[in-house]
Formats: C-alpha cells, structure tokens, sequence
C-alpha cells in the first residue's frame, strides 16, 4: 500500500481531502473509444454538453479536449473544442486531424467543467465517491449511409484528471482487474460472412490476451494472441474460411467472441459484423 | 430502506424486456442468460415469455420454454413463438423473457432482496436483435434492465433523456424508442414525456411529447417531427444532425434510439446512458431537484407553444 493510500485513512487527511473536493477538485475520468476512419467506412464523434442538463443554472459553454491515437498507440492530433450549453460537437476524423485520414485507432474525450460548475460539484450526493466522466458516442457509416454507433465503455485508465496531482496520480496507477471475459450474444453461423473483434488497450500497462471464438458452451473454436501497450488497439479479423468450416460441419448453430482477459476493468471489445451480404453492423462485447 | 421486498411477482425477478419491430418490418430475436454462474444468489432459471400488442394488452404468458443453469445462454426468435402461438403481430408489439428461479415456480409472490435481484442485473447483458435476412441486417443492442416504475425501489419516477444521436439524411431517420414498463403485468400507469430537438449549437428547432401506455413500446421519428414542423430540408441542409432532450416527469422509461437506413434497413441501434455515467454519485434529492429546474429552465418556457405528438406507429 502505497504511503498516500495509508495517508487518505487518517481522519485529519480525509477533512483535508473533503475540503479539496469541495473547492472542485474532484477526480475526472476521460472516456476512451475506438474510431475507424478506414475500409470504406467513417466514424464521426457525437458527445453534448452535459453539463446543460445537471446544472441547469449554470448555462455556459464547456471545453472538450480531444486525442486521437494510431492503433499503434502514437498521438496523431490533439484539440480542444467548445461546445454551447445545451449543445453538440459532431466530428469528422477531419475536423480532429485536419486531414481526413486513412487510419484506426482509440479517440479520447476530456470534457473541462465550466469554472462556476466546478464549485458547484460540492452539491452532488456523497462527493467523497464522486467521479465525473466524459461518455460519448461514435458512429460508423459506409458510403451508403448504413449507420452503425455504439456508445464508449471504458475510460482511459491511465490518466486521471480533475483532482489534485498526488490523487490523479494514484488512481491513474490502480492496479487492472484483467479477468476473462464472454460475450453473451450468440451469433448465428449460417448467415454470418465477418466477424472482426476491436481489442483496445484503455490501460496504463502493457497487456496480452487472447480473442477467441467459442461455442455457446464455452469450447474454443478459434484464437488468435495480441499483445498491446498502452491506448494500442487492434481489429482482428477471423479467417473467412474458420467461418465456412463452422457452417459446412454445422456443429455449431452459433458461436460467441471471448478474451482470455480484458486489459482494463471495463475494456471489453467491440465486435463488427456482417450477415448475409448486408451492411456491418457494430455492438460493444 | 429494507434490503427485504415483499409481494413482489417471480415474473419480474430477473426480466428482458424489449420491443418488438414488427411494425417496421424487422424480425426480434433475444440473447438472454443466466450470468450469474457462482455466489450465494446464483440459482437455476425457468424461461417463459409475455407478448403484449401495440397498445399495451397483454396477449399471453407462455408456458416454461427453457430450463437455464448458472451460465447457461439461450437464443430465442420471437417470430418462431409467435408463429407457435398463432399470433399475428399487429403494430408494435412488446415482449418480456421471464427468468424465474426454479424455488419460485408456480408462486404468484415471493419476498426477495434488493441485493439479489441487483446481482442478478449487474451480471450479464441481454442482446436484442432487430432482422431483415433478405437484406443481411442483423443487428442489435445490449442492455441491462432493474425494476422500473415500482415505488418500492423508484422513490421517483423520472427520466432525463440526452441522445446526440439524432441523424436524419434523405435516406436516414433516427427513431427513439420508448418503452414503459414495471415489476406486474397489471400495471397500469401511462408515461408522458415532452422533448425538444436542439441543434448543434444548442437552439431549439422543434418541441413535440409522446404519450407511452403502460406495456407498450412508443417510437418518436425525428424525421416525421421536422416533416410536421416544415424543417425537415432545412435540418438535412444545415448537417441533419441534432439532440433530443427529453424528460419524463411521470416515468421511468427505457430508451433505445435507432438510426435507421430507410432504403437499406440498416439500423445503429443503442441505449442512451443514464446520468451515473457522467456523475457516478448522480441520484436522490440532487437528481430530483436538478430535474425539476431543468424543467422549469428549458421545458416550462415554451408550455404555451402548440404541442404535436409525434407518434409513428406502424400498423
């Protein structure tokens, strides 16, 4: 345990640290989420102001710091937009990297509370367990205007902002969780023609795991190992001949996407779909 | 507040409740489990299902269709136990898979914890799937469902809807799906809730409510909101993109929007995200009184303006 974990159980410390909640300085977690600007598809960032909604009485504009990282994990852009209250910010890959790239990758939303809201965090119920996160939304179209979106569900672990630095610090240094993880949606076989699983890294450390394809049983059919540092990602494709031989031999009606273990509390995949020669489509594992 | 509840009918210990896109032409399939694999409340499930058609009577309970372990999932094709039960869909029709603990079957009703029927909730995610196989869609949502609209465990029933997500182009409508439901099928209590499109920059383009029967599943076309406002080329122009902000003063309703391709049938399909997700601590006394100056702020203002109701309701 580290000499500030031991510090925050003294009593003195725990007013002290009241106090700094109090005066705004609340712990802020940056959701992070996968973009794929590539293969004839485009994503587009949707996230609101809503700051509008909770704090009614404070109607200002909020500033949304954004990142954009490769799937290698390499900064590609990073800006800062306002967003009115009670507004949105919808952005092209463009508008974030000034070029409309060929790329994938994780994206990252900071959203910066207005200075009067801030103090006015104290209001919230039991400010000592209180965390302010930043969700958003990215869609994904092709060039028929076949939408896919799927909200983010994870934040980037590794750092914490909000909060006084000590703190940031030592949440952003909390141990993964890193267990297994099942998908509980079976995906029928018969129609199926992709199947791809975005792995991505929401975590501070390096981490490896394994993308399976079970039975609806928990057997495994299929894996392929990936090892990714830091905000990496990676889409994995299953071979179009795996899922040929699955419906030839018609053992298997359906099958599940599974990870040996997610790299982060929460980072479960998104797996992209295509049945029956129809458009993709998208969900979170 | 006890951790104990009493009364409380086995049907609604651990339920799915999802709509039914008959209406619009798309077969519904669930996914559902029985995630909780270990611990003191993980126990064996009976499966039955609940119809209720478009305006919210309940057409039938069905007999136990699966037996599901600990860990067990299951797929189910609504069209298939439709087709068994000789109904023919009509509208929009709502469906509920019960899992009722096998200790519980045949009891009208049981005294459960909180604390159990939130294990059970907490641990796994129901995929609904919205089909057209001739033109490969298949395509869903995951979601987790606690009781809704019972005093017992709602101190208030309200809900605050905030879903940047409504994209409209000349081949695409964004539907926001509403569904009213509660912990007994004789619930009887209507949902109203009053919404705005606002747009990018945070104007108000267009105010419209819908009214949602108990057991029932109402959508809310943005397209068909821009069409009766005479917006709906000035919008496409302008990006076609924009938020509905929507507040329930009366329920608690479940939102699922969808973005669908009118051609193609494509549909993006998620849930919004509650307020939790923004403030972790978010609720109580705070959520109310927050709801209610954002009533008074960005809702009470505009209550002179002629309401439009904005229902698309397939038959």
């Amino acid at each position: 345990m580290s000499a500030l974990s031991t510090l925050m159980k003294n009593p003195v410390a725990q007013g002290s640290y009241r106090k700094l909640l109090e005066s705004g300085f609340v712990p802020r977690r940056a959701f992070a989420h996968y973009f794929m600007n590539t293969a004839g598809i485009r994503s587009r960032v949707h996230l609101q102001n809503y700051y509008s909604m909770f704090f009614p009485d404070d109607l200002t504009p909020v500033d949304a710091r954004v990142w954009l990282y490769d799937s290698r994990g390499s900064l590609l852009a990073h800006r800062t937009f306002s967003i009115p209250a009670f507004g949105q910010l919808y952005l092209e890959i463009r508008d974030i990297a000034g070029e409309d790239l060929d790329s994938e990758g994780m994206i990252v939303v900071d959203v910066v509370p207005p200075k009067a809201t801030k103090h006015n965090l104290k209001t919230l119920p039991n400010i000592q367990a209180l965390t302010v996160q930043t969700p958003f939304w990215v869609s994904y179209r092709d060039d028929d205007d076949n939408y896919m979106y799927v909200h983010s569900i994870e934040v980037y672990r590794g750092r914490v902002f909000g909060a006084v630095w000590p703190v940031n610090q030592m949440l952003a240094r909390a141990p993964q969780a890193r267990e297994p993880w099942e998908s509980w949606r079976l995906l029928d076989v018969n129609l199926l023609d992709e199947l791809q699983v975005v792995v991505m890294n929401h975590s501070a450390t390096t981490g490896t795991t394994r993308v399976k394809v079970i039975s609806p049983d928990g057997g495994e059919l299929w894996s392929h190992e990936v090892t990714l540092n830091s905000r990496e990602s990676r889409r994995v494709v299953v071979p179009t001949e795996k899922i040929e031989e699955w419906r030839k031999t018609g053992t298997h009606e359906s099958v599940r996407v599974a990870l040996s273990s997610i790299l982060s509390d929460n980072g479960k995949p998104y797996v992209l779909l295509r049945y029956g020669d129809g458009p993709l489509s998208m969900h979170h594992g | 507040m006890s951790d104990v509840v009493e009364d409380f009918d086995p049907l609604f210990y651990r339920p799915c409740i999802f709509p039914i896109l008959s209406g619009y032409s798309y077969g519904t399939a669930i996914t559902v489990n029985n995630g909780l694999r270990t611990g003191p409340y993980a126990t064996d499930f009976q499966l039955s299902l609940s119809f209720f058609d478009n305006s919210g009577k309940h057409v039938v309970t069905t007999d136990v269709l699966h037996e599901l372990t600990p860990g067990d999932i299951v797929k189910i094709d609504t069209r298939d136990v439709l087709k068994k039960l000789k109904i023919t869909p009509r509208g929009n029709m709502l469906g509920i898979a019960h899992m009722v603990p096998t200790r519980f079957a045949g009891k009208e009703l049981v005294t459960v914890t909180r604390g159990e029927l939130m294990a059970h909730v907490s641990s796994s995610d129901d995929f609904i799937e919205f089909r057209q196989e001739p033109k490969g869609v298949i395509t869903g949502v995951a979601y987790q469902m606690g009781p809704q609209n019972d005093d017992r465990f709602n101190k208030t029933r309200t809900t605050l809807l905030q879903a940047p997500k409504a994209i409209v182009t000349p081949t695409v409508d964004t539907l926001f799906a509403l569904i009213n439901a509660s912990t007994s099928i004789q619930y009887e209590d209507v949902a109203h809730m009053e919404f705005w499109l606002v747009d990018p920059a945070g104007n108000k383009v267009a105010r419209g409510e819908v009214t949602v029967p108990p057991w029932s599943c109402r959508f809310v076309s943005v397209r068909d909101l821009l069409v009766q406002n005479n917006l709906l080329d000035e919008f496409i122009a302008q990006g076609g993109l924009g938020m509905i902000v929507g507040l329930s003063r009366d329920s608690g309703l479940v939102p699922i929007s969808m973005t669908m391709n009118l051609e193609t049938g494509a549909i993006a399909c998620d849930h919004t995200l509650p307020p939790v997700y923004y403030f972790t601590t978010w609720g109580g006394q705070r959520r109310i009184e927050a709801n209610a100056r954002l009533y008074d702020t960005f809702f009470a203002d505009s209550a002179g303006l002629q309401l439009e109701e904005v229902l698309r309701v397939s038959a």
